[in-house]
């Protein structure tokens, strides 16, 4: 499978702080990518840059293969935070100016799109609500018939239903074109049985970056009691946290350590990914 | 994308159409308000200040003639061109409209492009209603206002491309700042600078631009020519300028290009 997006030793930096620090990881073809982590942890800047949209300080990022750039925004379908759209337009202008501004724009596929997300066409985007101009912008970044998907967290205001409405349109886009997926979040519901694929940010760096049933199956949590620790010196500790009088431990291993009254189980995507998440913060 | 530039662009362009509307009504009117006290004084083709110095009304429309030739192209460049881009980052619409298949090169160009031509004919209107009907009225108080004479020059190029001047560089600033207010503030403290930066290109060309100088029309002051050579006084001048501007905004744009190149969102 070739890759959609390649991302090798990113780095930038934001007003002296780095937002990107030797990010590095690959999207194949057809996945559905999550990159999870927490506020501030370089998710934005890190699809922005592979949207083109900022030019980061170091490194490298190619979409099929070429840098994002004129040349490659035809196949990048982008929505950013917030769905930021024209709010003095309506609903059916914006339509018209995305097939005006895209080549490859299918206007009956946006139009079923737009008429499932029950969108009124007269109602200026100003007026609609954050949900609905989410939905909005999806319709946009999925008319393009892109290659390439990149979601800024796109559920983030949406209600319960349109949430689900959204995941299974975007499934079903999936499915049908083969369209890749990357999809920001922190909000680990929102990628479970969604995605395929996983890149776990923190700090501007990239901790985990695999497909979801294979970290699963290289991670697992350990709980013990006092003084159970010993025997997990030499493996991978994600994250210890005290648990009643005794840990519980996320470990990056492939097999359990048969020791004491340690006791193991595989963990769920989301204890992984919060273990992930926390481990960086008690750093 | 030229559609959505206009688009934009149209509560500006109707703020400006208006500003362009009034400004030429008033142009109308206060040439009236003069013409009306020179029917008075029963000296209705006079424009010999000596004969018909103007008082009261006529004085006063004048005046704000003068005023609004010299201040509506630089207040037309401001309204389109300070939210042109300013706006757009301030909204974050520009990571919607770059992330379509545009190149921003296309974006930058386009949306200026309108601008500048729209700017150019709202001031275009005001400075023909100026050069061609109300300039022989001014001539009756020409020595009053001789500071305010220098931002328009009674030129229509010039009073045209300091409209399409201030757009194109309050549209590069806005691309910069990303801040409407700050545009706004940063452009109307660049404004001096630009006039005097047009003052001090055409003092440094070689050729130094011809002028009709009234003392040295050949007329005596008893000849109405003598007096309506001032109309085309600063032609010369201006005729540089306005071809000093051009130069400027193309500068401008191609600045602007290069900003937007490199434009983070």
């Amino acid at each position: 499978m070739s890759d959609a997006l390649t991302v090798g030793g990113l780095v930038h930096t934001f007003d002296g702080r780095r937002a990107l620090d030797e990010c590095s990881f690959t999207v194949p073809a057809g996945s559905v990518t999550a990159l999870v982590g927490r506020n501030g942890a370089g998710k934005t800047t890190l699809l922005r840059a592979a949207a083109g949209l900022l030019t980061p300080d170091r490194g490298r990022v190619t979409v099929f293969g070429a840098p994002p750039g004129a040349a490659s925004l035809p196949r990048i379908g982008y929505v950013g935070q917030q769905a930021p759209l024209y709010r003095t337009l309506t609903v059916a202008q914006t339509l018209r100016l995305g097939a005006r501004l895209n080549p490859r724009w299918d206007t009956p596929y946006a139009q079923r799109l737009a008429d499932a997300a029950q969108l009124p066409p007269a109602a200026k985007v100003g007026t609609l609500a954050p949900g609905q101009r989410m939905r909005l912008a999806l319709v946009l970044a999925l008319g393009k018939r892109p290659g390439l998907l990149l979601l800024d967290e796109p559920l983030a205001h949406l209600d319960p239903v349109a949430r689900t409405e959204a995941a299974g349109a975007l499934m079903a886009e999936v499915a049908e074109h083969g369209t890749t997926v990357v999809l920001s979040s922190h909000v680990v519901a929102d990628i479970e049985g969604v995605c395929d694929r996983v890149v776990v940010l923190a700090e501007g760096r990239v901790l985990l970056a695999a497909e979801v049933d294979d970290a699963l199956a290289g991670h697992y949590v350990a709980v013990g009691g006092p003084g159970d620790l010993a025997p997990l010196d030499g493996a991978e500790i994600v994250e210890t946290r005290p648990d009643g009088g005794g840990f519980t431990a996320l470990v990056r291993i492939a097999e359990p350590v048969p020791a004491g009254r340690l006791s193991w189980h595989r963990p769920t995507l989301e204890e992984m990914l919060l273990g992930y998440l926390r481990g960086v913060s008690a750093r | 994308m030229t559609w959505l530039a206009i688009r934009l662009l149209r509560p500006y362009l109707i703020i400006s159409v208006l500003i362009s509307g009034v400004s030429t009504a008033f142009l109308v009117h206060g040439s009236a308000v003069v013409q009306r006290q020179l029917d008075a004084r029963g000296m209705p083709g006079c424009v010999n200040p000596n004969l018909c110095w103007p008082t009261g009304p006529a004085m006063n429309a004048i005046l704000g003639m003068e005023l609004v030739a010299a201040f509506v192209p630089v207040l037309i460049g401001l309204v389109l061109g300070v939210p042109l881009f300013a706006r757009e980052r301030e909204e974050g619409t520009v990571a919607f409209v770059l992330s379509q298949s545009v190149s921003r090169r296309r974006w930058v160009v386009t949306k200026l492009a309108c601008a500048l031509v729209a700017g150019g004919l709202c001031t275009a209107v005001v400075a023909l209603t100026y050069r061609l009907l109300v300039a022989r009225y001014t001539l009756l108080a020409n020595d009053l206002y001789e500071l305010l004479e220098l931002l328009h020059l009674n030129h229509v190029g010039f009073m045209v491309m300091q409209t399409v001047f201030t757009t194109a560089v309050a549209g590069l600033l806005g691309l910069v700042y990303g801040r409407t207010l700050r545009t706004l503030v940063v452009s109307l403290v660049w404004w001096p600078f630009g006039v005097a930066a047009v003052y001090a290109g055409v003092a440094l060309l070689p050729v130094a631009p011809g002028s009709g100088v009234a003392g040295d029309s050949g007329f005596s002051p008893d000849d109405d020519r003598y007096w309506t050579a001032d109309i085309s006084y600063a032609d010369g001048f201006g005729y540089a300028a306005t071809v000093l501007m051009i130069v400027y905004v193309v500068t401008t744009v191609l600045l602007a290009r290069r900003v937007g190149r490199r434009l983070a969102v």
